[in-house]
């Protein structure tokens, strides 16, 4: 395994036996076996010169293990990585940007330190995983919802820090993060929002405190290593529908997420709605095709191209919208939301089925009602066939705006000889689009997989000329992905490195992540 | 003590050792199911998705719940969890299946073994 550059293999030993002290010998590896397990393997740079493999992993259990961590790395002038479960894949794992980095594996950081039914909130440090919460607030027979991606093994926090989706009430997942405790590069710990306020009773319930509001600081950051975070829950609804909204043709994308947007905007419809190519007898979202529906080879799933070469013409587009709360509110919102889209798109049709509280029976529902409920679920895992990285675009609401986004994505599809299928579409926030791509990645074939990010990188930049930049990139295009967002002469980005300069004055948290480079790599890039 | 007390003994004792060691090997096994339920089950339990695409590849030939097999190696066991083998299951790493846990995964799909 390569050691970090400028380090020699004395002072890489001496710094191993170090972190063996730090948190112990079975929790510092450094054998391949181990760091095979580091490494991303959906990462479009496997196998290649350019992988950037770990030197070495280390594992902490409590604060003072990552304090003493950041430690030593500043003292070696080690480069670190800290991730919570590293399962964010299709957006970097575990990846890291500069080979020989001393991997921050904070998986057995695992505590749930508070589990508040009263105010749907729990505090959590950053390897308890979606799944391993609900255990618990199962343990504890709770009227609790958790929300968030499929595969369930990945970090609420992180998840949270990422800026992540959910599909229910909470799928905006970073608002629902609130307080942080952050072990600053420099190893001092600090505390955001009511957590700073001694004794915090307050934590999970109100994430501003007082003065500025530096949360949102270490999301998608190399600002510091968060260690617990407080975290907003969902209380059982006395009613709750699950219904998957159908438009029968191609061209219905376009009034659907005009209509979405309406109802969105107005609030009949509260949850954060994924819309994509419908595939009939299939539930995009939660039956998940085996073929990823994003990145299909030429005329797949959806027939050949449209006239003049356009995007592929689907056999329509779906999504699943859940309601939740007084069941004849509920009730009357299904009847108004099936009017808006029945006047707009004919011929539209629907799923649906109803939910009343005590919901006894959650762990028998469908996949597809856990998902938009909010309970943890695996359903889109076999999604993955060998992987791939998300290029992800915010757009506006519109659904014009879309379909024409939709051709340029699938204009340069083509030229790799893909198309774009499109989707999914996320809308975690009511007043934006999230449009994903995807380029593939195919297990041991570094040529294919070069052409995927040449593909990948033109995504970025075609998407850049419509004015569109991502909402979060995968690691190894994070360089690209931040370039769009240029605006003054890259005032933005100065100002990170300003702040990463003065955080991590010896540049070893996550260097690159982002996009962000600390001073001493950006020398050796000039 | 005569040789028919001392053998009475050792009898007892080699009934205890085996007695204890299949205690053990209980002990293994159940916490071998609970590492499965906690890590496995939620891809691998019946109708979840990764039975799904074993249900698919296998047509029947062998069960696709993997608990339900009896002809899975150790050697099989540790690549599956250990290295990327399976297109959609990523390695587990040392601070999410320890060791210990792995051990215990193999005594508990190998307990049905002929």
């Amino acid at each position: 395994m390569p050691l970090p550059a400028g380090l020699s293999q004395q002072d890489f030993d001496g710094a191993i036996a170090e972190l063996r002290e730090v948190v112990g010998e079975d929790w510092v590896f450094t054998s391949d076996a181990h760091i095979e397990t580091y490494r991303d393997p959906y990462s479009p740079l496997q196998g290649t010169d350019d992988e950037p493999i770990p030197s070495a992993a280390v594992a902490p259990h409590t604060v003072e293990h990552v304090q003493g961590v950041l430690r030593v790395a500043n003292d070696y002038g080690i480069p670190t990585w800290a991730f919570s479960t590293g399962k964010n894949f299709g957006y970097g794992g575990t990846e890291t940007r500069v080979a020989g980095s001393l991997i921050i594996d904070l998986k057995r950081m695992n505590r749930i330190l508070e589990l508040n039914e009263t105010n749907a909130t729990a505090i959590v440090e950053p390897g308890v995983s979606q799944y391993e919460l609900w255990q618990e607030i199962q343990r504890r027979g709770l009227r609790l919802w958790v929300d968030g991606p499929s595969p369930a093994y990945s970090s609420i926090v992180a998840i949270g820090l990422e800026r992540g989706v959910g599909y229910g009430l909470n799928g905006d997942r970073y608002r629902a993060l609130s307080g942080l405790e952050v072990v600053l590069p420099t190893g001092e710990v600090i505390r955001t929002g009511m957590a700073a306020v001694e004794g915090s009773g307050a934590w999970a319930q109100y994430p501003y405190g007082l003065g500025p509001h530096v949360q949102g600081m270490f999301s998608q950051s190399n600002y510091g290593i968060v260690t617990k975070v407080g975290v907003r829950l969902i209380p059982h609804p006395p009613a709750f529908r699950s219904s998957l909204v159908i438009a029968p043709n191609n061209e219905d994308i376009v009034p659907m997420i005009d209509t979405l947007r309406k109802l969105r905007l107005g609030g009949a419809i509260n949850n954060a709605v994924s819309l994509g190519p419908h595939v009939p007898g299939r539930d995009p979202w939660a039956q998940a095709p085996i073929a990823a529906p994003m990145g299909g080879p030429p005329g797949a799933p959806g027939g050949p191209g449209g006239p003049g070469g356009g995007p592929p013409r689907l056999p329509g587009w779906s999504f699943r919208l859940g309601l939740y709360g007084y069941d004849r509110v509920v009730e009357a919102n299904w009847e108004e939301i099936q009017d808006e889209f029945n006047a707009a798109i004919p011929g539209a049709n629907y799923e649906t089925e109803k939910f009343l509280a005590p919901y006894d029976d959650q762990d028998n529902w469908e996949s597809r009602h856990k998902m938009l409920a909010g309970i943890p679920s695996f359903q889109e895992t076999p999604l993955w066939n060998h992987g791939g990285a998300f290029i992800s675009m915010v757009l506006p609401f519109d659904g014009q705006a879309y379909w024409e986004f939709r051709e340029v994505y699938d204009r340069v599809y083509r030229q790799y000889g893909r198309r774009y299928i499109g989707g999914a579409l996320h809308n975690h926030s009511p007043w934006g689009l999230i449009a994903l791509g995807a380029a593939p990645v195919v297990r041991d074939d570094p040529e294919a997989n070069a052409r995927s990010m040449e593909m990948a990188r033109m995504l970025i930049e075609e998407a850049g000329k419509l004015g569109y930049g991502e909402y979060r990139a995968p690691t190894p295009f994070a360089d690209e992905a931040a370039a769009a967002y240029a605006w003054n002469d890259h005032a933005l980005m100065r100002f990170f490195e300003t702040l990463k300069d003065t955080l991590d004055p010896n540049g070893i948290l996550a260097p690159g992540k982002s996009g962000i480079w600390p001073s001493r790599y950006r020398e050796d890039r000039a | 003590m005569n040789r028919a007390s001392i053998l009475k003994v050792s009898l007892s004792c080699a009934l205890l050792l085996a007695a204890n060691g299949a205690v053990a090997q209980d002990d293994l096994v159940e916490r071998g199911r609970t590492v499965y339920a906690d890590w496995c089950a939620i891809c691998h339990a019946p109708g979840e998705s990764a039975t799904r695409i074993l249900e698919e590849r296998y047509q029947g030939a062998v069960p696709a719940v993997v608990d339900e097999r009896t002809n899975l190696t150790e050697e099989l066991i540790v690549a599956r969890v250990r290295t990327w083998v399976a297109p959609q299951m990523p390695p587990f790493r040392q601070s999410e299946v320890s060791d210990a846990d792995l051990e215990a995964v193999i005594a508990y799909l190998q307990r049905n073994d002929e």
